[in-house]
């Protein structure tokens, strides 16, 4: 509806009341001030942390813990970054986080879409069933699934092994909803015109669903390849072995208990635990919102 | 002192038997685990193992967090053993990054099978294994395996007794100490030695207060699990008051009130600030000009200070001075086959070997567990060159068996942790916090300990 016009009940038209446009853009500017504050405090919060940490990685010692707080670093200790590859496995870590994750959220990113593709244009007995269990199986804490996993994990001989690590976090609930909700929002002619053209339920899903579906399928992955590279539990409780060991577990060999920990050498460690993550995400960070924006505008 | 702790056996129920011992020998008898009788059945399948037909298993599992960054002593550990053991294979495994994940994934692990012939169990943690019979009991396994068990620090090693059985060795043990910082000391005009009292602690704040040393506070306060209520039931204990009475919950009684209030007073008067749940690092890094750490603490703080660091006994009370023991020790799980059983005991009575007690001890700062390895040469000569090596192990005459509500009750750290740190960092009123912490000690204690205590 214009500013215009405002239709009443009936079909008349009231003129609306005449305004001028510096008095509509004041309120809007204040909204827009109001929310790009917002925003920076929202950044500053997240950045501010990070920003320490990086800085802490580049710091000895006693620079540190310095009162007030020293921002920059009196001379660039990259020894600490020296320190963590001489401290622990690194790059065995490396190759583990790397190897669960991309076997991690990529089965994820495609068992959602089966399950979800199936959710919408498959007709079978019990549909809205499935998808109910599906919508309950989001709300289970992970805490909860813990010792059954292991339990089931252990008895299969799959301790310190990628499959071990990887198996029981494949079903994501959160994934098929939104694919679902997504793929309610496709157009019906295009897959209508794809089975005329002979394609079964794999064809249309590859060659029709999934490409109309770009956004979202980048969005579920984005947050897939975070999950895994970022679960520290489900890791620690199914790997002894260091060379099983993922990032986050691998990170603990580097903090002490009763010990003193050595902040520098931890913080370089974390930046380099966070660095693929947060260029990966930077990379797809607007894919992610279009694709969470168009699973949340499914009706 | 080191004579006491050998010759002082430290009977199973009650400690009536020592009073005629002084009371060195009653703090060092009070270490032992819960009186409460044993049944019959209670070792049976201890019992029932011949361990002189028993060949040891060609490797031994240890999960450990390298308490004291103890990964080098442990690769020295494996090269001695190899030496001499070359038929059994030893392997270190980090089993998490403190105590409670270790329990974690040990808790995970006891639905498998896939568990570790020893895991390393902190204070608050054996227990409930114990209740549970899910560690393997050792009064005969030890013996038979070549462990002197004797030669253990009669305290420490009694801390693991339950049921007229053994359940744990000791192996990183400690007592809180105070560290202060000598140069703010010196600065504030203090006398170079710790406070006798918290109340002479308190006369001396203000001092080093008004010092100008650039510290962030005279005294930082540990928070965390494993932390903050070990160290503070010194304090309550000095005030008279304990958290809890054998198995009667007395987490918000009138003392422990007090103590918190005490502690709290500190705070608003700006003598004292939370630290992070690692006030060693902090300290080390001259944020405070004191703290109550960890003995374990020692060796990092010696090599992060860049000033002269002194410790001290924890300050007394009205009702007398007490220090609690805390660090972990090793267990068994039960699960393990008896060859399993004898193969981890071996390595256990290769720790024990007074070499090994004093080396892991002077290497990380945690107390030699043997008393052999106190009287050694190289600890003596430790002690001679760092005096500060030899605070908790003639601070173990002050040693008072922790509370039960803490220790034996499963969550009694973390609960009463979190009303320490609510008390100290929200300014909640101690009635409040502490109120609640009873609630849930008192429920756990209910549910998790009544019903498994043989009578």
């Amino acid at each position: 509806m214009s500013v215009e016009q405002r239709t009443t009940s009936g079909s008349g038209r009231i003129p609306a009341p005449r305004s001028s446009g510096r008095e509509l853009r004041e309120p809007k500017r204040r909204v827009d001030v109001l929310g790009y504050a917002g925003l920076v405090v929202a950044a500053l919060v997240m950045v501010v942390p990070m920003l320490w940490m990086l800085l802490a990685s580049l710091k000895q010692r006693n620079e540190i813990y310095t009162i007030p707080a020293r921002w920059l670093p009196h001379a660039l200790q990259w020894q600490n970054y020296a320190d963590v590859f001489a401290t622990v496995p690194f790059a065995h870590f490396l190759l583990n986080s790397v190897i669960t994750t991309v076997l991690g959220a990529g089965f994820k990113v495609v068992l959602g879409l089966t399950c979800a593709y199936a959710l919408v244009f498959v007709e079978f007995p019990g549909k809205r069933i499935v998808f109910l269990v599906v919508l309950a199986a989001l709300m289970v804490p992970p805490q909860v699934t813990l010792i059954p996993n292991y339990t089931l994990i252990a008895q299969t001989g799959w301790l310190n092994t990628y499959q071990g690590i990887v198996v029981p976090g494949l079903a994501s609930s959160l994934g098929t909803f939104l694919f679902r909700q997504h793929f309610q929002t496709l157009p019906v002619s295009v897959l209508e015109a794809a089975t005329l053209d002979g394609a079964g339920h794999w064809r249309r899903l590859w060659q029709f669903v999934v490409p109309l579906s770009a956004p979202t399928v980048s969005a579920v992955a984005l947050v897939s390849v975070v999950g895994e590279w970022n679960q520290y539990l489900w890791p620690l409780l199914v790997t002894d072995r260091s060379t099983m060991m993922t990032l986050p577990v691998g990170l603990t060999l580097l903090q002490n208990n009763d010990g003193i920990t050595n902040w520098g050498v931890l913080m370089a460690g974390t930046v380099l635990v966070m660095l693929p993550i947060l260029l990966v995400f930077l990379f797809f960070q607007r894919r992610l919102v279009a694709g969470l924006a168009a699973g949340a505008l499914a009706n | 002192m080191n004579n006491l702790l050998n010759d002082v056996a430290v009977p199973r129920r009650g400690v009536l038997g020592l009073v005629g011992l002084g009371a060195a020998g009653l703090g060092l008898a009070a270490c032992s685990g819960p009186s409460t009788a044993a049944s019959d059945d209670s070792t049976a399948s201890a019992s029932s193992t011949d361990w002189s037909k028993v060949t040891p298993a060609d490797t031994v599992t240890i999960w450990t967090n390298h308490p004291g960054s103890s990964q080098a002593v442990e690769a020295e550990f494996l090269t001695r053993w190899a030496k001499e053991n070359a038929d059994i294979k030893v392997e270190f495994v980090t089993a998490g990054s403190n105590y409670d994940e270790i329990s974690q994934k040990f808790q995970a692990a006891l639905t498998g099978s896939d568990l570790p012939d020893l895991v390393l169990l902190s204070d608050v943690w054996w227990f409930r294994y114990a209740l549970n019979d899910q560690l393997a009991p050792l009064k005969e396994l030890l013996p038979a395996a070549g462990v002197k068990t004797e030669n253990y620090q009669k305290g420490l090693y009694a801390d693991y007794q339950y049921q007229d059985e053994q359940w744990a060795v000791p192996y990183c043990r400690s007592t809180p100490v105070f560290y202060y910082n000598k140069a703010h000391w010196s600065a504030a005009g203090l006398p170079d030695r710790g406070p006798d009292t918290w109340d002479e602690f308190a006369t001396w704040l203000p001092k080093l207060k008004a010092a100008g040393t650039g510290a962030q506070a005279p005294y930082g306060l540990g928070k965390g699990t494993g932390n903050a209520t070990w160290i503070h039931q010194n304090l309550i204990w000095g005030m008279g008051g304990a958290l809890s009475k054998d198995w009667t919950m007395t987490v918000d009684s009138e003392k422990v009130l007090a103590a918190s209030d005490y502690l709290r007073g500190y705070i608003t008067q700006g003598w004292a600030a939370v630290s992070s749940s690692d006030q060693a690092s902090d300290f080390g890094a001259g944020l405070y000009s004191s703290v109550i750490g960890s003995t374990g603490s020692l060796s990092g703080i010696l090599k992060a200070a860049n000033f002269e660091v002194g410790n001290a006994f924890l300050p007394g009370g009205t009702a007398g001075q007490f220090t609690p023991t805390g660090g972990a020790g090793f267990a068994i799980p039960a699960k393990r086959t008896p060859e399993q059983q004898l193969a981890a005991a071996k390595f256990l009575a290769f720790l024990a070997e007074d070499d090994n007690t004093a080396y892991f001890s002077q290497n990380t700062g945690y107390m030699p567990v043997t008393t052999g390895a106190v009287d050694s040469g190289p600890m003596q000569e430790v002690y001679a060159q760092t005096p500060l090596f030899k605070t908790a192990v003639d601070q173990l005459k002050n040693v008072r068996k922790q509370d039960n509500a803490r220790v034996f009750v499963p969550g009694g750290d973390q609960s009463t942790v979190t009303a320490w740190e609510k008390v100290m960092l929200q300014g909640t009123a101690s009635k409040d916090a502490w109120g609640t912490a009873q609630q849930e000690v008192q429920q756990s204690y209910e549910a998790d300990v009544e019903p498994l205590l043989k009578s």
